[in-house]
């Protein structure tokens, strides 16, 4: 009897915990998406990303609201003068189909815009999107069902791409609404949003399903090493489709002619949503066949990759529950930035300190994404440069072209400082504080020469290929110059020091970034070499002098703050819904 | 020798240790026992210099060795408590780079770390990196970074936590071997059984401040208690252990 009261109760209890699982893991693994395993380092990786998001933000709504005029001019009907009615009516039809190509044209960038966002910040919370091992190995002693688990992370991951989604496009439909439906009254005003806001959605859902279907097939077929690389490359990816379309924007901000042709453009996405668009507000157009093929080709690449996202995550997760059973196999070959480090150890060559201190760096650099995602933006941000260069400068390639090495590797520098400060390996400073001196120029010099060792080979190969043996000496020299000026900014051992709330001044500083980036690039070209040599020399003789405020040594709140770095709260949660 | 001296330390307005004084001297190895929260870590960090006391002095062969903390540092070799090492660098690589910041000639430093890898047994895992190294694994790396470059001091804290059984058995005999060879070792622990086998006095701790001071054999003798274990729990005054764990079971119940 008290057996069987026992066993009703433990099937009780194991029913009540299902029901709570489903909501504690929801929120846990929603919460994943926003947590890293660094708490700190995340903090800044986010800031990085708002920093992009606002930057692209305001020239979007921009552009719109510089093109809804010449919009409204159109749809105007202009009743005072009376040419012949023949003309009026040819004049008007002119008009509507000129209005028409336009609303396109916007929805078409409001369609490409919510892709690439959303696209971006699915790229940035990568490790998140689907299951890995150590999921396994926390939620599988976990007297859970395997359709709770998969359900609750799809769950979460639908909750997240409808909270960006929305974020990102609900105020430009409001505003597309608005602008497009004033001479149309309440039923376009009502259509125009509706329609905006569902293909825009629909544009975010499709690329955000792809990057969780490719996530998922990389977390069955592959391991932690390729979805690390195809992670860091995809947010690369993003980020420079981001800035070349607002560049693009920039460049061309109106255009004229019909997008939908069906044997041209019918290959795009874009094609497809601006179709549905079209479809969803009753237009002439949406009415048209080949206008209700192309959307129903939109709806049904939607659907296809949503599905292929759900079928990718179960095989995830059940592909790294029979890992978590099985030991690890053994590792390819690790990143080892052989090139780097040799030519960092050129620039060092006695000084066992400082080599120590760039191999450290250069390594961890190599195989760690935490630092590679700022140096990832940074080099976007130069490649974005570029080009806009070219875009500008029609005429003048060939100067362009010699401003490319010094470009990407200004910006690929500025990134690569800002990884610096990613505490990733925070909790193991007290390895250069309790194994070597707190204070030492070898410090400074061995950061010089990882910056040197990073970005000079590179920089100098293009440089060669593009001006010759000259060029590429002089994109060395003003890389040593930037390596030695850099290095004045940093008085702590790279990735060990942890994060000061508000220390990325980007606000504050942009202008100093910006003249650094002229300065470092068409200034170094324009003057001649001797000048970069002494520019390298007296920045030499600066980093002597200053009388350094550095030291390994943690401060005394770092030290307290030591255990709290890593959370992954998978194990708190269940362990939560176990105990209620 | 080294002496530490009327040593105090707070964080805030917590006393972590009081008035802890003592002397390790070569040849011997020197236990560091208390429960949890006794003040062990904290006394070995003095000690290694990564942290100031607040009040006290910690002498080397008489002089104040904070004064000259570089030259300091360099004559002592650590295990830290808790394996936080740099986890994208493999095993050979975080120890090369112990090895250079320590100053260890360029050239024996390699074959040294293959030897340390090989007699360690995880010379089989030095193209992984260290975050994907188990507990004990990482402990093997830590305890050959701090005699790497043959130091003159050995401080150890909780050195063998997480080691399989033969591993412990080659370390514990180790560290007495380091000792013999006329260098100063304080190893904190609270595993009993351990520092019976390895220290030969302890310095018990209880509440940050110093309980029992002598050698082992003394401490069992004028106690007239069996074992190790007995003093240590007359001198930390445990309560009832059933009774704890009786209340444990209800607690987990509840
Ligand atoms: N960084 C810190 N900030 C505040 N209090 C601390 C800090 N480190 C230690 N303490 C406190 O100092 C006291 C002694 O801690 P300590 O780490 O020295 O103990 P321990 O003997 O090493 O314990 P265990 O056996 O658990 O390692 C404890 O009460 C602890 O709470
Ligand atoms: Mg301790």
């Amino acid at each position: 009897m008290i057996a069987r009261l026992k066993a009703s109760r433990d099937r009780y209890v194991g029913r009540a915990f299902q029901a709570t699982g489903f909501g504690v893991l929801f929120r846990t693994f929603f919460a994943q998406l926003f947590t890293s395993e660094t708490v700190t380092s995340d903090v800044q990786l986010r800031q990085a990303m708002m920093w992009v998001l606002a930057f692209i933000l305001t020239p979007c709504l921009l552009i719109l609201i510089q093109v809804f005029p010449l919009f409204q001019l159109l749809v105007i009907r202009i009743g005072r003068i009376h040419p012949p009615p023949g003309v009026i009516v040819r004049a008007t039809a002119v008009r509507n189909l000129m209005a028409e190509d336009m609303l396109e044209w916007a929805i078409q960038v409001l369609v490409g815009y919510s892709m690439v966002t959303v696209g971006l910040v699915a790229v940035f919370v990568w490790d998140a999107l689907s299951f890995d091992r150590r999921d396994a190995m926390v939620l599988g002693p976990m007297p859970l069902r395997g359709s709770t688990i998969i359900t609750s992370k799809l769950a979460a991951l639908t909750a997240f791409l409808l909270g960006s989604s929305a974020a990102v496009n609900l105020l430009n439909a409001v505003v597309f609404g608005l602008e497009t439906s004033d001479q149309f009254g309440a039923r376009a005003l009502v259509l125009h949003f509706v329609g905006c806001l569902v293909v825009t959605c629909a544009g975010a859902t499709l690329v955000f399903g792809a990057i969780v279907m490719i996530r998922g097939t990389i977390a069955v077929i592959g391991g932690p090493r390729l979805a690390a690389a195809a992670g860091s490359l995809l947010q690369f990816a993003f980020v420079v489709a981001l800035l070349a379309f607002v560049i693009g924007l920039f460049a061309s901000p109106t255009r004229r002619g019909r997008l939908v042709i069906p044997t041209l453009t019918s290959w795009s996405p874009t094609t497809w949503f601006v179709a549905w668009f079209e479809v969803l507000r009753g237009s002439d157009r949406g009415s048209w066949p080949e206008f209700v093929a192309l959307a129903r080709r939109g709806m049904g690449a939607v659907a296809m990759v949503v599905g292929g996202a759900v079928l990718a995550s179960i095989a995830a997760f059940q592909r790294q529950m029979q890992l978590a059973l099985t030991p690890s196999a053994s590792p390819g070959p690790l990143g080892r930035a052989r090139v780097s480090r040799a030519v960092a150890t050129l620039f060092v060559p006695r000084d066992h300190i400082a080599r120590a201190t760039s191999d450290f760096i250069l390594t961890t650099i190599a195989r760690s994404r935490a630092q590679q995602a700022p140096i990832a933006i940074g080099a976007a941000v130069g490649l974005a440069l570029v080009v806009l260069g070219f875009v500008r400068e029609r005429g003048e390639i060939a100067a362009m072209l010699l401003v490319v090495p010094l470009l990407l590797a200004y910006w690929t520098a500025i990134g690569l400082r800002a990884s610096f400060f990613v505490p990733s390996e925070l909790a193991a400073s007290w390895t250069f504080h309790a194994n070597a001196p707190d204070r030492s120029l070898s410090y400074r010099r061995g950061i010089r020469a990882s910056i040197f060792g990073f970005l000079a080979p590179g920089a100098a190969l293009v440089a060669l290929a593009i001006g010759g043996a000259g060029h590429a000496v002089r994109v060395a020299l003003v890389v040593v110059a930037l390596a030695n000026l850099l290095v004045l900014t940093i008085d702590f051992v790279p990735f060990t020091r942890a994060y000061e709330p508000g220390h990325a001044k980007l606000k504050t500083r942009w202008p100093l970034y910006a003249f650094g980036s002229y300065a470092f690039s068409y200034g170094a070209l324009k003057i001649p070499i001797l000048y970069v040599v002494l520019g390298v020399l007296a920045l030499e003789l600066i980093g002597r002098r200053t009388p350094s405020r550095w030291s390994t040594a943690p401060r005394e709140e770092d030290f307290n703050s030591l255990s709290a770095v890593t959370v992954l709260d998978l194990t708190g949660g269940a362990r939560a819904a176990l105990t209620r | 020798m080294l002496a530490i001296d009327r040593l105090t330390r707070h964080y805030g307005a917590l006393v972590a240790i009081q008035d802890v004084s003592f002397e390790a001297r070569p040849g011997e190895v020197l236990g560091l026992l208390g429960p949890n929260g006794s003040g062990k870590s904290t006394t070995v960090k003095i000690l290694t210099g990564l942290l100031r006391p607040t009040s006290g002095a910690v002498r080397l062969d008489g002089a104040d060795a904070l004064a000259d903390l570089q030259h300091y540092k360099s004559m002592i070799g650590y295990v830290p408590e808790e394996p936080h090492l740099y986890s994208y660098l493999t095993g050979p690589e975080y120890l090369r780079l112990v090895g250079r910041l320590r100053g260890v000639p360029e050239r024996a430093l390699d074959d040294k770390i293959d030897r340390f890898l090989q007699l360690l047994d995880i010379y089989d895992d030095r193209y992984q990196t260290l975050s994907s190294y188990s507990k004990g694994m990482r402990q093997k790396v830590l305890i050959a970074a701090a005699v790497l470059h043959n130091p003159r001091i050995v401080i150890l804290d909780e050195a063998f936590s997480g080691l399989d059984v033969s591993a412990a058995r080659v370390l514990k005999t180790f560290v007495r071997a380091i000792a013999d060879d006329g260098k100063i070792v304080v190893f904190s622990s609270h595993v009993l059984e351990v520092v019976e086998q390895v220290c030969s006095r302890v310095v018990i701790l209880k509440d940050g401040r110093i309980v029992g001071h002598d050698s082992v054999a003394r401490l069992r003798a004028t106690l007239q208690l069996p074992t190790l274990d007995a003093v240590f729990a007359s001198l930390v005054k445990e309560d009832d252990v059933d009774s704890r764990s009786r209340r444990l079971i209800e607690a987990m119940r509840a």
